[in-house]
């Protein structure tokens, strides 16, 4: 009988356990007990675009609710950091339309409008639109309502 | 080599029986790795990722429970998930970190899903918000959904 060789033997008694020991490893990795209805376990598999996008929610939620419920010095100051941290597209334009609510002086609501325009341009078709549902969104004043420079067909009739 | 013909001898199985015995103690073997590969896998205790894989920030974690409307988590996802709030709170600058735990309470990320009324009202009014109370809380737990 050919005896194996010491090579065969390390390969058969050695490796070959350890590379079943691996692989069955890493099958009970991915159905680990630990991970179960977890959030890790929700995000394990995604990819690194889409880790980045949800990194950005918390900031997002914070800005939501400060503009629910905040105060205007809160609402100022949580808009500022959001313009610093959004590139242009429709995120920033709800920011700027934002800030535009809160802004009492009618060149500034203007100035910020058209700024809200650069960075989405879908906002310029119906603005006063896009700004009454960031105002529907404001449970409290400042912002809760379009100011007037928005307000469609003009200034609402005043009773005699 | 011995040729086998007719029936096996006593003698003639004897000289297979190592044989036998150490096909057996090597599938043994094999058997035995699969079950601890897979057991130690399973636990998180396999001192080497096989298959390594990405993995998601406290922060990206916390984005998740903030954006999932009905938040359903097992009792060790609710434990990791205050993990994370603590980790994220930590890093979170001081007026940030104050809306974010008061967001946190109104959704109950921190309560295993159950809204912390009480400790979001005491949360807004140290804010001075102009509305802390529940209607309005309430309103700031669904709007804040990212």
């Amino acid at each position: 009988m050919k005896k194996p060789s010491l090579a065969g033997a390390i390969l058969k008694w050695a490796l070959g356990p350890a590379a079943v020991m691996s692989l069955a490893a890493g099958v009970g990795e991915s159905q680990r007990a630990d991970r179960k209805g977890t959030l890790a376990e929700r995000t394990v598999s995604l990819p690194d675009a889409e880790l980045r996008k949800l990194e950005a929610l918390p900031a997002a939620a914070l800005a939501n609710a400060t503009w629910t419920l905040g105060s205007r010095d809160a609402v100022r100051a949580m808009l500022r950091t959001e313009l610093d941290r959004l590139p242009e597209g429709p995120e920033r334009a709800r920011v700027l339309l934002r800030l535009a609510l809160v802004d009492d002086n009618f060149d500034g609501q203007a100035a910020l409008i058209a700024q809200a325009c650069v960075a989405d341009p879908r906002t310029c078709d119906k603005p006063s639109q896009a700004a009454a549902l960031e105002a529907r969104r404001r449970l409290v004043a400042p912002g809760n309502r379009l100011p007037l420079s928005l307000l469609e067909g003009g200034h609402p009739p005043i009773p005699r | 080599m011995v040729e086998f013909s007719g029936h096996v001898t006593a003698a003639q199985r004897q000289t297979t029986a190592p044989g036998a015995a150490r096909r057996g103690a090597l599938m043994g073997l094999y058997l035995v790795a699969l079950v601890a590969g897979y057991s130690l896998g399973e636990r998180g205790k396999f001192p080497i990722r096989v298959f390594p894989e990405a993995t998601s920030s406290p922060l990206a974690r916390l984005g998740v429970a903030l954006s999932t409307p009905r938040l359903a988590l097992s009792p060790e996802g609710w434990k990791a998930l205050r993990a994370d709030v603590d980790a994220v709170l930590a890093t979170q600058k001081p007026e940030q970190r104050a809306v974010l735990e008061l967001v946190v309470a109104a959704r109950g990320l921190a309560s295993g899903g159950t809204p912390a009324w009480a400790e979001a009202e005491a949360r807004c009014k140290a804010l001075r918000w102009p509305r802390c109370d529940r209607p309005a809380l309430e309103a700031l737990a669904a709007r804040s959904r990212p």
